[in-house]
């Protein structure tokens, strides 16, 4: 081994100074277990604790529990995107990740859309009387722990475009917790379901988008101290 | 068996053995890695010294996140991964730290020289051209010419599809042959 190849001294007392094994990370569709764990706990859950929507049986299997599971399903795969595109050079890029985005924009809406045309008929007089603001709350609360989770795995992975895996993890979240309250949400109006439905998940993705910008704020902030200290 | 693609076999066992504890691995991963690092650096900051300081920080967050390998998947997309994302976060926080960063073509050190352009004209005169290619297109050609990866793994580097890897690189070696003054082969 030539002088010149050597790693510098201080690199290497600093390397030997933390040398202890590490544990490797498992693969990110195992890694996104851990958040399907979480759906598949708010999903059994949740209707037993606010009560299953009061038009299931005009719905049908399909459009209650097929669409919710249809939408927690969406919601972990996204999460796994997510998890790959933490992963430095396993990233998905950038037009697979708006892909991955308007996906997932398709399944909720398409969920949405198939709801209203299967739900009662007097929807509208429904929607009167429930708030759009419990939807969007509800939801939050039930997509936040699956977003923070994923945040913590994509951090584990020193993700390379942070603001990326962050609106995927903040898309997959908003999936996961839309799919759950499916079960739980009375109404079926399109507008109901768009625009409240729509804006948590749409509210979720920019909160991880938020997220990353500001992990990737506090790691240039000490690559750049670090190496400014050494010009 | 060449020399290289031996080397090439050997990184995924190194890095497990790194992820074990193995000082020696890292040593080794060090010196199999370093050289290519720096060169790319190079052709990023135009800087010998920055790219210097840019190579030891890589190793640190290479070392930060070594964790973060996956077995099975080939190591230097991943390491070039990080690399140029230490280029990228240093070079925003001497933005935000409003230091402006000049390249003078005057002061421009060696950069790679692909093969496929070397034979058109002089090293100086490719030099020079390919240090007036766009960031995008010379980093590629860098990537694939130069430290030998496959466009699947330059697309992995750089958060783009393979195809994109390739159009990129095949307008790169247009534009040089344009820049040079050679004209484009049919």
């Amino acid at each position: 081994m030539s002088e010149r190849m050597r790693p510098p001294e201080r690199l290497r007392r600093a390397v030997i100074a933390d040398l202890k094994p590490v544990k490797p990370l498992r693969s990110p569709g195992r890694r996104a277990l851990e958040v399907a764990l979480w759906g598949v706990f708010a999903l059994l859950v949740t209707p037993a604790v606010f009560g299953i929507r009061h038009d299931a049986a005009l719905l049908g299997i399909m459009l209650t529990w097929g669409a919710a599971v249809l939408e927690v399903v969406a919601g972990v795969l996204v999460v796994g995107l997510a998890l790959r595109e933490a992963v430095p050079g396993s990233g998905i890029g950038r037009r697979r990740a708006v892909a991955a985005l308007v996906a997932g924009a398709a399944v909720q809406s398409a969920v949405a859309l198939l709801t209203w045309m299967g739900g009662p008929p007097s929807a509208a007089a429904q929607a009167m009387s429930h708030s759009g603001a419990k939807c969007f709350a509800m939801q939050g609360m039930l997509g936040l722990p699956a977003l923070m989770l994923t945040v913590f795995l994509v951090v584990q992975a020193l993700p390379v475009r942070p603001p990326w895996a962050g609106a995927l993890a903040g898309l997959g979240a908003g999936l996961l917790a839309d799919g759950v309250w499916h079960l739980v949400c009375p109404v079926c109006t399109l507008r109901h379901l768009l625009l409240w439905h729509g804006a948590a998940t749409v509210a979720m993705v920019g909160v991880g988008f938020l997220l990353g910008v500001a992990w990737e704020h506090r790691r240039t902030r000490q690559v750049g101290a670090l190496v400014g200290e050494r010009r | 068996m060449s020399e290289s693609e031996r080397v090439e076999d050997e990184l995924p066992l190194l890095m497990l053995a790194y992820q074990g504890g193995d000082a020696l691995a890292f040593d080794y991963l060090y010196t199999v890695l370093a050289p290519g690092l720096l060169g790319y650096l190079q052709s990023l900051t135009r800087d010998r010294g920055r790219a210097e300081d840019l190579l030891q920080e890589t190793f640190m967050q290479l070392h930060k996140a070594r964790a973060t390998y996956l077995h099975g998947r080939p190591v230097k997309p991943w390491v070039y991964a990080i690399a140029r994302n230490v280029f990228l976060m240093q070079r925003r926080a001497a933005t935000r730290r409003g230091r402006r960063e000049v390249l003078v073509d005057e002061e421009l050190p060696e950069v790679p020289i692909p093969p496929e352009v070397e034979s058109l004209a002089d090293r100086e005169m490719v030099r020079r051209a390919l240090a007036r290619l766009p960031d995008d297109r010379r980093e590629v050609l860098v990537l694939h010419h130069i430290m030998g990866m496959s466009f699947k793994e330059v697309g992995a580097v750089l958060g783009i599809s393979e195809g994109a890897a390739k159009v990129r690189a095949h307008r790169g070696v247009v534009q040089l042959r344009e820049i040079i003054g050679v004209g484009v082969e049919p």
